[in-house]
């Protein structure tokens, strides 16, 4: 009785309407993902001087279109696009009409803005990186271009609230489903996030950038800059810890290992990635050093729901491995379904974000930045997290996400493919990260051309790595190429059929969720609370105390 | 759920109990390694200064 | 909300870590003086060639073994290009930028700063052992920033 009522659910499909919004999303994505492979490999080639650019093509436009292509294009529009399906998928197969209509709105307002900011980097008119540190002033097109980017992605949002109260009323008293509710949080934490950044393209970047007044304050651009972007990074990382929870419990034929829990560490998640921001200016002049120590403070605070989510998955690990007969202290590792690309490359993720989050603990211990900061053991480090953790179990969603939406399957071959595809970049990632993080520590920068500084022996020490970073680098282009290719044989080539789409049961014994976990009024004003408290005072100090500000200045 | 009466879910939580020896090990393995890297890395900074 | 009881000593562990990389980060910085650099001097960066003492960047003894290095950042150097100090000299390097975001590293050293404009940065070093020591800029901050560097001789 329970199993058949368990292979109904299972059986959900997202419907049309719902599908061809998530797939719009993820196709954009991994055409981005596409075009910033290309820049990345373009870099590693560089970087490890094996190549020179020609004299039309400046390196840091490639690096500024790898970044914001990676970073801002892909994550955002493959997020908001598994985001939709998944609340699709988790209440009841299809998406509300508001849903539908604020997805697409908001697809299109990001196409739109992507267009604008492309042209602007192709163009050589906004090598700014996707940082743009004012007082390096790009083309206004590509702050506006980003800006829409940034406001489209809050239109998807509201779609996603708008699918999560439509459910709320159809089902009045009763706990929203564990995917649904991830969804909900990832989007206010991006709502929250965002409204920094949005700040400063409005109030700062952009009637600069026309000419309009005359300087910046360069301090408060850097602020509002960093307000929004260490939660930036846990937009980026909380699909990605749904897709953990709720999608491999299934895979893996386990249980959701416990709903409250998971519930718990994405509102903390809320609360407390983003008054952390100081973290990434421990180096800046202007900035206290108390408030920065109070910041580095908060940040050893949202390491903690990263813990509790770490048990919860080797206990969901554990505890399938033992149903299925494991002995001993570790006899369930080999249980594991290794063989199956939709387990395989996510746990492939898993394991680099071990490394990933330590570098990151160290990253924010405050003086101890002065050992790594802007050295490229930062950009190792980010390759580990956003680069392996979050990449790796994109793909692990794409491999079964892309055929559920058209209605196709993950055939035995393609599995094999997306499994070598997984080693290969997990390796190219190894390699690359890995002699990252080495040259970091003996000083190399990173967002550097290829340099010996006029033949430094110090900086000609650095060479052999800065070659296997170049052929890990080339690793991670043959792999993404692979993974494209894999894409659009899922999306329009694949044999027709039904494709599960995984979601995680609760285990019988799970005890029921506190209700205060979606009073939505609380949970805001204590986030907002301790935002005020860590940034309120700093922010008033610096536009009272402005610096002397900056005019616009085109370096490159 | 399934409704389940409350001296199960006790015998349920002790099992559970039993079978996550692993998990804890493999906890302790990961925490371990964060304190060998940060301080690996303070102790650089230490040389340094 | 029922909490395993490996996963509170799981917790418990990892929370005390956690706190214990805090304190000794805040003892080391508060009261044995490794504070990350976070001066708040104010200076208008379209006027840095006209403020004292930046108008003259170079190298002052100011002590037995104490010096200040005085230096402003631009696109694409660093002025002087070169300091000279004997082995043991504690140097505080004092930084601007006369245009965009630029950083300012030692390598080998824990000197690592962002020099932003409209405000000085400050760090100090004591070289102990010889050698030619690489300051570069690690913030991207135009064409030539592959290019910008300086050097510390200590003999």
């Amino acid at each position: 009785m329970a199993q058949a009522q368990m292979a109904d659910v299972q059986d959900v499909r997202v419907d049309r309407p719902a599908a061809r919004l998530s797939l719009a999303h993820v196709l954009v994505a991994f055409l981005a993902f596409g075009i910033a492979a290309i820049a990345g490999l373009l870099q590693g080639l560089v970087r490890g001087g094996v190549i020179t650019l020609p004299k039309w093509l400046n390196y840091y436009e490639v690096l500024t279109a790898h970044g914001v292509y990676m970073g801002l294009v892909f994550t955002t529009f493959f997020i908001i696009g598994f985001l939709f399906s998944g609340v699709a998928r988790t209440t009841g197969g299809s998406l509300p009409p508001a849903g539908l209509r604020l997805g697409w709105t908001g697809w299109w307002m990001m196409v739109v803005g992507l267009v604008m900011a492309t042209v602007t980097v192709l163009t050589n008119n906004a090598s700014v990186l996707y940082t743009f540190y004012a007082p390096m002033k790009a083309s206004p097109y590509f702050y506006i271009g980003t800006g829409l980017l940034v406001v489209g992605s809050w239109v998807g949002g509201f779609g996603i609230f708008a699918s999560y109260r439509a459910w709320k009323r159809k089902n009045p008293g009763k706990l929203s489903p564990l995917f649904t509710f991830m969804a909900v949080c990832t989007m206010v934490l991006w709502q929250i996030a965002t409204i920094g950044v949005a700040l400063e393209v409005v109030l700062q970047l952009i009637p600069w950038s026309f000419g309009w007044v005359p300087t910046i304050n360069v301090l408060l651009s850097r602020m509002l800059l960093w307000y929004f972007g260490h939660p930036l990074v846990y937009f980026w990382l909380l699909p990605v810890y749904a897709m953990w929870y709720v999608n491999i419990p299934r895979i893996i034929g386990g249980k959701i290992f416990s709903d409250s829990l998971a519930r718990l560490s994405f509102l903390l998640f809320i609360f407390l990635s983003t008054p952390v921001g100081f973290h990434h200016q421990l180096m800046d002049p202007g900035i206290s050093p108390e408030w920065k120590f109070f910041h580095v403070l908060l940040t050893m605070a949202v390491v903690v729901p990263s813990l509790m989510t770490a048990f919860s998955m080797f206990a969901v690990f554990e505890s399938a491995g033992r149903a299925k007969g494991a002995t001993g202290l570790f006899g369930w590792f080999k249980k594991l379904p290794w063989n199956d690309v939709r387990f395989f490359a996510p746990v492939a993720g898993m394991i680099a974000f071990i490394p990933g989050g330590t570098g990151g603990i160290i990253n924010a211990s405050y003086q101890m930045n002065e050992v790594v900061h802007n050295t490229i053991w930062v950009t190792g480090h980010f390759h580990l997290t956003v680069g392996t953790a979050v990449a790796m179990t994109f793909f692990g969603i794409a491999y079964w996400l892309v055929p559920h939406l058209t209605g196709r399957q993950l055939t035995p071959a393609v599995n094999r493919l997306g499994l070598v595809q997984a080693v290969i970049w997990a390796t190219g990632m190894l390699l690359m990260s890995g002699s990252m993080h080495i040259l970091g520590l003996l000083g190399s920068p990173r967002r550097t051309a290829y340099t010996t500084y006029m033949n430094d022996p110090t900086a000609l020490s650095w060479m052999p790595l800065q070659g296997v970073m170049a052929l890990g680098g080339s690793l991670l282009f043959i792999s993404a190429m692979l993974m494209v290719g894999i894409v659009l044989y899922l999306a329009f080539f694949a044999p027709k059929g039904f494709e599960e789409y995984p979601i995680g049961e609760l285990d019988d014994t799970a005890e029921t969720t506190p209700r205060f976990m979606e009073r939505w009024s609380v949970i805001l004003s204590l986030a907002v609370f301790l935002i005020v408290i860590a940034y309120a005072y700093p922010v008033i100090d610096v536009i009272q105390n402005a610096p002397p500000g900056s005019p616009p200045l085109r370096t490159w | 759920m399934a409704q389940t009466t409350a001296p199960q879910t006790q015998q349920r939580h002790e099992e559970h109990t039993e079978s996550l020896r692993g998990t804890l090990a493999s906890v302790m393995i990961l925490g371990t390694f964060i304190v060998v890297c940060w301080l690996g890395v303070f102790i650089l900074f230490l040389t340094r200064q | 909300m029922h909490l395993h009881r490996y996963e509170k000593i799981w917790l418990t562990v990892g929370i005390l870590t956690l706190a214990a990389f805090v304190i000794v980060a805040g003892i080391n910085a508060f009261a044995m003086g490794a504070m990350p650099p976070s001066d708040r001097q104010m200076i208008d960066p379209t006027k840095v060639d006209q403020t004292p003492p930046f108008n003259q960047p170079g190298l002052k003894k100011i002590g037995p073994n104490e010096y200040d290095a005085t230096m402003t950042a631009f696109v694409f150097g660093f002025a002087p290009a070169t300091i000279e100090v004997p082995v043991g000299s504690t140097v505080h390097f004092r930084v601007t930028s006369k245009d965009v975001v630029h950083g300012f590293q030692i390598v080998g050293t824990n000197v690592n700063m962002m020099v932003v404009p409209g405000l000085v940065n400050t760090a100090s070093h004591t070289f102990t052992k010889p050698g030619n020591y690489l300051i570069l800029c690690n913030e991207y901050c135009g064409a030539g920033h592959q290019l910008m560097a300086a050097h510390v001789v200590v003999k």
